[in-house]
């Protein structure tokens, strides 16, 4: 009995200054598994009550097909926007000094910390057609608020935090140097930020639109007020598992999330291999 | 190529980085830049890069005006003391970046850059290495990268940032007889900085000396070393010893002995400084021979020369002594005399 434990604990303790290795495992797996794992157990086992039959047939519903496709790529589009608008903001915020940068650099993380159903309504507010910027827009055949359009503004807004603050450290890591061995070597400021300065932050910014993308899909308060919830148009996934649950539809809303979660399992596991493979070069020196 | 450098400045802030330095690099020279850490050796070799403006002055490479140029456009070869080595790109594409950069009418074919590539791998001797990452490579081996990564855009000069300032000693050693080689074999025209007085003594043609944002001396390492022109460049080169002195009638008297001083005899009488080499302390074993009352406290024999430390008697100075392999040494405590070969003497500056 003795035996194995032992030869057990010694192949896996590895000397260290802080002890507990035995200790923090037991405690992240125990966390994980009541936290993540047992809510996550229970919905998949929810929809098993409608047999194979009865999920395909709520999933393949048309309404939910339709709102899973609005969900999804509204989310994409917002973490597309936020990668590339929250790497020039990291990029601003690290490179240049200017008066009111910390104001800035605070301001970033508003969208975390705002209660999102207030967000949603100051966003509505704001593209309404009659409201503060909707009024212009309107004129213009521009139509935000209601639209697919004002749903990826809304997950564009809670979602930039995440590339901003993913990225701004390993920017600020990043040694001058680099550049300006390019630029010796005769590259473009083009040629220098895609093949020089992109490559290294690449890992950041995939990690920040993972981060900002699956945040965007289960995106629920800022969105049902802007999205006006019209069924087969701008009605989100999120959404309609609350509409089923009202209706007592508990088996029904959990396949609908079911769906969702092997999709996000799925958009998340492919970003980790981009991102794994945009690190190879750090896998190489280990 | 030859370049020149007249009435350069530069200032960051109020910080003045360089002022005014003016200074000729033959073709085919391999110059070095010394000076201790904020003298503006490193800021002048990043204006000659094009990666610093200066305030004012001009540049020229054989006759042609570069002040404006660009960095990307000037052609030259820059090796950080960090190496700056493209980590996400294996070591043959980190030396393929200057070529694949290039616009497209004057970029080689693919086939070409790699021919190139491996020669230059061959050149700094990792050959085998062009598919590691950076991060697969020791210390020495990232800044022969780095200076094949120089080389590949066949630049017209090489400027090095203390190129080996982030290497062990060993290593060091090898790789500056190596490059000092590879200069030669070259025909390249190189400028290295270093605040190392023994790297740029051993490597380069010409040292200049730098203190303080200007040129304090340029010649090559054995006139700057015999007979260096001021109180800094004696001070900055080799080890010597500093002793106070009042200089008349063209003699500086330390203590009660007076040695010939090589300053304007009319100068009339003022303090000055006077330094001594260890190499050139002789020591006179009876206490009663002519030269400084000196007692020996300790004594290295242990290496190529004997170093002996003595402290006047009249001062508390201490004063190092060097001699050859061989010579006996007397033993801690006894008093000698001290006499000096050479000695330079400068003025005191006044404070």
């Amino acid at each position: 009995m003795n035996g194995p434990i032992t030869s057990l604990t010694t192949g896996w303790r590895q000397p260290s200054v802080l002890p507990g290795f035995g200790l923090t495992l037991g405690y992240t797996l125990t966390y994980l598994g009541l936290i993540v794992l047992l809510p996550l157990a229970a919905l998949i086992l929810r929809p098993a009550e409608l047999g194979w039959v009865g999920f395909w047939e709520v999933v393949s519903a048309p309404r939910v097909l339709a709102a899973l496709k609005v969900s999804f790529g509204a989310a994409f589009v917002g973490a597309c926007i936020n990668a590339i608008f929250g790497l020039l903001t990291a990029w601003v915020l690290v490179r240049y000094r200017f008066p009111l940068k910390r104001l800035i650099d605070a301001l970033v993380d508003l969208p975390f910390a705002l209660p999102t159903a207030v967000a949603g309504i100051a966003l509505t507010t704001l593209y309404a057609p009659n409201g503060l910027l909707g009024q212009f827009l309107e004129p213009l055949g521009i139509k935000v608020a209601f639209t697919w359009t004002g749903i990826a503004l809304a997950l564009t807004f809670i979602g930039l935090p995440f590339v901003v603050r993913t990225v701004q450290p390993v920017l600020q890591d990043l040694e001058r140097e680099l550049e300006e061995a390019a630029a010796g070597l005769g590259a473009t400021r083009l040629q220098t930020f895609f093949r020089v300065i992109l490559p290294a932050i690449a890992p950041a910014l995939v990690t920040g639109f993972a981060l900002a993308f699956a945040r965007a899909v289960g995106e629920y308060g800022s969105v049902i007020f802007i999205a006006g919830n019209m069924p087969m148009s701008t009605e989100i996934a999120p959404l309609l598992i609350v509409i089923k649950l009202e209706q007592y539809d508990y088996a029904g809303a959990a396949a609908i999330a079911v769906v969702m979660l092997g999709f996000s399992f799925v958009m998340l596991l492919v970003l980790n291999l981009l991102q794994r493979w945009a690190r190879r070069h750090e896998r190489a020196g280990a | 190529m030859s370049i020149s450098i007249t009435g350069l400045v530069k200032s960051f802030g109020h910080y003045a980085a360089l002022r005014g330095v003016d200074l000729n690099v033959r073709p085919g020279e391999f110059l070095a830049l010394l000076g201790p850490s904020g003298s503006g050796k490193t800021t002048l070799l990043r204006i000659l890069s094009g990666l610093e403006a200066p305030d004012a002055g001009r540049l020229t490479i054989d006759g042609a005006d570069i002040s404006h140029q660009r960095a990307r456009d000037r052609q030259m070869g820059f090796v950080f003391q960090h190496y700056a080595l493209f980590r996400h790109m294996t070591v043959a594409e980190n030396v393929a970046f200057g070529l694949r950069v290039k616009p497209r009418a004057q970029r080689p074919a693919n086939a070409e850059i790699g021919e190139r590539v491996d020669s230059l791998l061959r050149l700094v001797q990792l050959e085998r290495m062009g598919d590691r990452y950076p991060a697969q490579l020791s210390g020495g081996q990232r800044q022969r990268v780095a200076l094949a990564r120089a080389l590949a855009i066949e630049p017209r000069v090489l400027l090095l940032d203390e190129p080996f300032g982030a290497l062990d000693a060993k290593v060091r050693k090898e790789l500056r007889r190596w490059l000092r080689g590879l200069h030669d074999e070259m025909g390249l025209t190189s400028i290295f900085v270093s605040h190392d007085q023994e790297e740029a003594l051993e490597l380069a043609d010409r040292v200049a000396v730098m203190s303080d944002g200007r040129i304090a001396q340029i010649g090559t390492p054995l006139e700057i070393y015999r007979n260096p022109a001021n109180a800094f460049v004696c001070e900055f080169l080799g080890n010597t010893n500093r002793l106070d002195c009042v200089i008349e009638n063209g003699r500086a008297a330390i203590g009660d002995q007076l040695f010939y001083a090589s300053v304007p005899a009319d100068a009339g009488r003022l303090r000055g400084i006077a330094y001594v080499r260890p190499e050139d302390c002789e020591l006179r074993p009876s206490a009663d021979a002519p030269g400084l009352k000196a007692k020996v406290v300790k004594v290295f024999a242990a290496g190529p020369t004997t170093r002996i430390e003595l402290r006047r008697l009249e001062s508390d100075e201490v004063i190092e002594a060097l001699l050859p392999h061989g010579a006996v040494a007397p033993q801690p405590g006894t008093e000698v005399a001290l006499g000096f070969r050479q000695l330079r003497v400068f003025p005191a500056p006044n404070t």
